[in-house]
């Protein structure tokens, strides 16, 4: 176990985190090369063999999840993270969720863009002539209140979690899993019985670009949530100091308002 | 020759229309080819202010396109609506 | 020789192995000097593109590239990629700030060390992308904007343009990385007392360009998928046929193309405002109008990104609007421009080879500055859009702006970051060359331009040979005085005077002894700034303990 080497200093007159050398950046960017390197040579019929692509993958989630057992060590065990650390961690997490709100901007400016003026080839009108748009008031709906509900029941959890009420706050955070898993089935079902694609014209196009943004989000939000139900079930987390919790728990609200956006606009205005 | 005249009579360069700012006229080119399949469906073929439609575009839209665009009507998958 | 004090250089690497302090490295100045390296590196391969292509230009007719138009594409691309995204961004953003931001505000690393390692590591795989397109298939011909039905499947239908896209994916991503890094550094891990209005002005400018880079970053990240999609997934984003429109993808990337040039200079301004105010042994003029100066470009430079655009057809109210705007941020700029000669006016001046460079960053950028609200008329735009005057404008601002002003801060700093000092007469040579040369190569420019020469071909007609060939000389002389640079900093690292070494004549020439007097308790006229006070090159980790102001 690496962790049996992690040790912290005795003595430190700053608040702040002198992180020890650490292997993962590089690691994980060879991860991230390969993995690129693999898709550019699939997307061109250069190779057709999907296992490096998936042995990069592994690679990527291995790392990440090595990267983050040293952060947990670090934060748990050597007590690396101070008031003034855990401040820093948040606020670098915000700003991380500014890029993410950026890139949302992004695709919105192009849904928006292709929808406030169809262009000729499509006929001037917004969805194009026979794309039969999805009922809003149907599947949508209910995944938009699960996933409102998911909001409420994070609440709950963290809440829960001050409150030093340890069964409530997993219980809460299981729900909160549960309704981000079927939230991603429901998307799933939706994705499969839908009339039109990712290539059929730029609504497919806009749609999908934005509820699959959305939807990985989601998939990833889930996962962290499970990590943090894994940390809740170990005892790391306390009623003071849970700032994976937090960052976690930013993600998912920041989710919840992408997909009310998301749904307004995909779903409900552009049809 | 008499009809060739009267045509260049009545295509001239058309003015500003103030919904469609941009210096690309593409959607207004559209936007009068529409129109005038719209009115003369809605009034016939001899109401007068048609023409002011059919002129227009005539006048902004590419002969290629329009030859497009009469091609998909007749097989009725003209993107805007049913003509 | 001293070549014994880089085997002892003992600040960031002592007691780890070097595979820990270089590979693994979670210490900011052993992240700033591997930058540095890297964008040394990566401006070394952007020079030589440029040199080949002046070389091609030198006069009409094809000289070397033999009719090969998908060849020139390509070097003119790959020079715009290396010289943005692998020579200035980390050279500004990665190895200045990375040094300077936690020794100027008296803490002891960045706020997130292993991020700051990533950020730099992914730079590696980027630039291997960007080297591996140009290598491949018929390489990436469409300039660094990737202008959609260019870039189509139609147009480019190898892998390099693909790989061209993830180069600059990773190379954003580099940045986001570096940028959250260096904004929470600078909020979080301030000394004590060391408020807001005391930062330094190249923190400042540091805070400033990370917003930027935060905000803008993301939107080229959504554009490349999107136009990633369109060429292998089959989308229409981008295709006409599809209902898509390019014209989605040039208001995108100029979202971020416009913010991204003052990512290049924001950082330069910072690095002048330092070094103005040590050899002029005055504090700055308007310290707190530089600051809003500098936020207020940032802001106007989200505003004002259909300028690029005034050639595709928009309205003319939108046109109105984007002149209006971009004049505007004449009004900031020219308020900074105007503080640093406030700044030298009365000073008692120091003519070190950093001011030399910083006042000859104020000169050009000034210059290139001009010319720049000439541009903005959309009226005149009309003109001059896609002409030689476009491409002398940029170089005056990047070529002559950012990169004097990158220079300044080597002249500035390396002394600090490697306790060793330069050879000042050599170093003053370096910039005359180099004022001389990049001028030769740029002047030109505007009046090939204004005769009406487009950009981005590799031919013309022979009226402009003369103003041509010129250019092409003047390229030759800045690489001269590229490769005196590199004798220069050789010359340091070998035969370089350190602290200890006082008895020399020659080592009270520089500059940076003096501005530590400048700092010294004794002085009341604290113009400079925390870095000098601890020893040169910095010992790992800067500050054993957070100073107090």
């Amino acid at each position: 176990m690496m962790q049996k080497n992690m040790k912290t200093n005795l003595y430190q007159s700053n608040p702040f985190h002198l992180v020890k050398p650490s292997p993962w950046p590089m690691y994980l960017v060879f991860g991230l090369f390969g993995f690129l390197l693999n898709l550019t040579m699939m997307m061109h019929n250069i190779t057709d063999n999907y296992m490096m692509l998936l042995i990069n993958v592994i690679t990527l989630i291995y790392i990440g999840l090595l990267w983050s057992r040293d952060i947990m060590g670090e934060a748990t065990y050597l007590g690396e993270h101070t008031s003034k650390v855990s401040e820093g961690l948040n606020m670098g997490f915000l700003l991380f969720l500014m890029t993410e709100l950026m890139w949302f901007f992004g695709m919105f400016w192009a849904y928006f863009y292709s929808a406030l003026t169809p262009s000729v080839e499509i006929g001037e009108i917004w969805p194009p002539m026979s794309i039969m748009p999805m009922q809003a008031t149907d599947l949508p709906l209910f995944n938009t209140l699960m996933l409102l509900m998911s909001g409420a029941t994070m609440t709950y959890s963290h809440h829960a979690l001050m409150a030093r009420n340890r069964f409530n706050s997993m219980f809460g955070l299981f729900l909160t899993m549960l309704l981000g898993f079927l939230f991603i089935i429901c998307q799933y079902f939706e994705y499969y019985y839908c009339s039109y694609t990712l290539a059929d014209s730029v609504y497919g196009s806009v749609f999908f670009m934005l509820t699959g943004l959305h939807g990985m989000h989601v998939m990833t939000g889930t996962l962290l949530l499970c990590l943090n139900f894994y940390r809740l079930y170990n005892y790391q987390l306390t009623s003071e100091k849970h700032t994976g919790f937090n960052t976690s728990i930013l993600l998912w609200h920041f989710l919840d308002v992408a997909w009310l956006f998301v749904y307004i606009v995909c779903y409900y205005w552009g049809v | 020759m008499a009809d060739e005249a009267e045509l260049r009579a009545k295509l001239h360069t058309f003015g500003n229309d103030a919904r469609f700012p941009d210096q690309n006229q593409t959607h207004r080119c559209f936007q009068n080819y529409v129109d005038y399949f719209r009115c003369v469906k809605a009034k016939g073929e001899d109401f007068a202010p048609c023409k002011e439609f059919w002129s227009t575009y005539q006048s902004l839209c590419p002969v290629s396109w329009v030859e497009k665009w009469d091609e998909e009507r007749s097989k009725g998958n003209f993107p805007a609506f049913d003509l | 020789m001293n070549i014994n004090l880089i085997n002892n250089y003992v600040g960031p690497t002592k007691g780890y192995h070097w595979v820990e302090s270089w590979l693994f490295s979670t210490n900011c100045q052993n992240m700033s000097i591997l930058y540095g390296m890297f964008s040394l590196f990566s401006g070394l391969v952007g020079l030589s593109l440029s040199v080949l292509m002046r070389i091609e230009l030198s006069s009409p007719n094809p000289q070397m590239l033999m009719h090969n138009g998908q060849l020139w594409n390509v070097l003119m691309t790959a020079h715009a990629l290396f010289m943005v995204f692998y020579l200035v961004m980390p050279m500004t953003m990665g190895a200045l700030a990375n040094y300077l931001v936690p020794l100027q505000m008296g803490s002891n690393d960045t706020a997130f060390p292993r991020m700051n390692n990533l950020a730099f590591v992914v730079l590696l795989p980027s630039m291997l992308f960007a080297v591996l397109s140009c290598l491949i298939d018929e390489g990436p011909g469409s300039g660094w904007t990737l202008y959609p039905p260019l870039t189509s499947l139609q147009s480019h239908s190898g892998s390099s343009m693909d790989m061209a896209m993830f180069a600059l994916h990773l190379s954003g991503l580099s940045s986001i990385f570096g940028a959250i890094n260096l904004m929470v550094t600078i909020i979080n891990m301030r000394a004590n007392g060391m408020d807001y209005s005391k930062l330094p002005l190249f923190v400042w400018s540091v805070l400033m360009t990370a917003v930027l880079m935060m905000l803008a970053l993301p939107v080229l990240a959504a554009g490349l998928t999107m136009l990633l999609m369109d060429r292998n997934f089959n989308t229409s984003f981008f295709v006409v046929s599809g209902g898509g429109d390019p014209l989605l993808y040039e208001h995108i990337f100029w979202f971020f193309g416009h913010p991204e040039v003052y990512i290049l200079i924001v950082p330069v301004f910072g690095v002048v405002s330092q070094i103005v105010q040590v050899y002029a042994k005055k504090p700055m003029f308007g310290k707190m109008g530089m600051i809003y100066a500098m936020a207020s470009i940032g802001f106007l430079g989200f505003c004002v990104w259909s300028h690029h655009m005034f050639t595709v057809g928009l309205d003319a109210d939108s046109r109105a609007y984007f002149s209006g705007a971009s004049l505007m941020i004449a009004m900031p700029t020219g308020s900074k421009m105007f503080s640093w000669t406030a700044t030298i006016y009365g000073g008692t001046l120091r003519w070190t080879t950093p001011l030399l460079y910083a006042v000859g960053f104020m000169v050009l950028f000034t210059m290139g500055g001009v010319t720049g609200v000439v541009m903005a008329n959309s009226s005149l735009d009309i003109m001059f859009h896609d002409t030689y005057y476009v491409v002398a404008h940029f170089h005056y601002v990047l070529s002559l702006g950012v990169v004097f002003g990158v220079f300044a801060a080597y002249y500035f700093w390396s002394p600090k970051m490697f306790g060793l000092y330069y050879n000042e007469t050599l170093a003053q040579m370096q910039f005359w060359i180099l004022f001389i040369g990049s001028n030769t190569t740029f002047m030109p420019l505007h009046f090939l331009g204004l005769q009406g020469l487009p950009r981005r071909y590799p031919n013309y007609p022979d009226a402009y040979y003369g103003w041509n060939l010129m250019a092409s000389f003047g390229s030759i002389i800045s690489t001269i005085s590229i490769v005196l640079f590199f004798y220069i900093m050789y010359d340091q690292f070998v035969n370089g005077l350190n602290n200890n070494q006082k008895a020399s004549p020659r080592a009270t020439d520089p500059d940076f002894t003096e501005s530590n007097i400048i700092f010294n308790k004794y002085n009341s006229n604290r113009t400079s700034s925390l870095e000098w006070a601890s020893e040169n090159p910095a010992p790992l980790h800067s500050y054993n303990s957070t100073p107090i102001m």
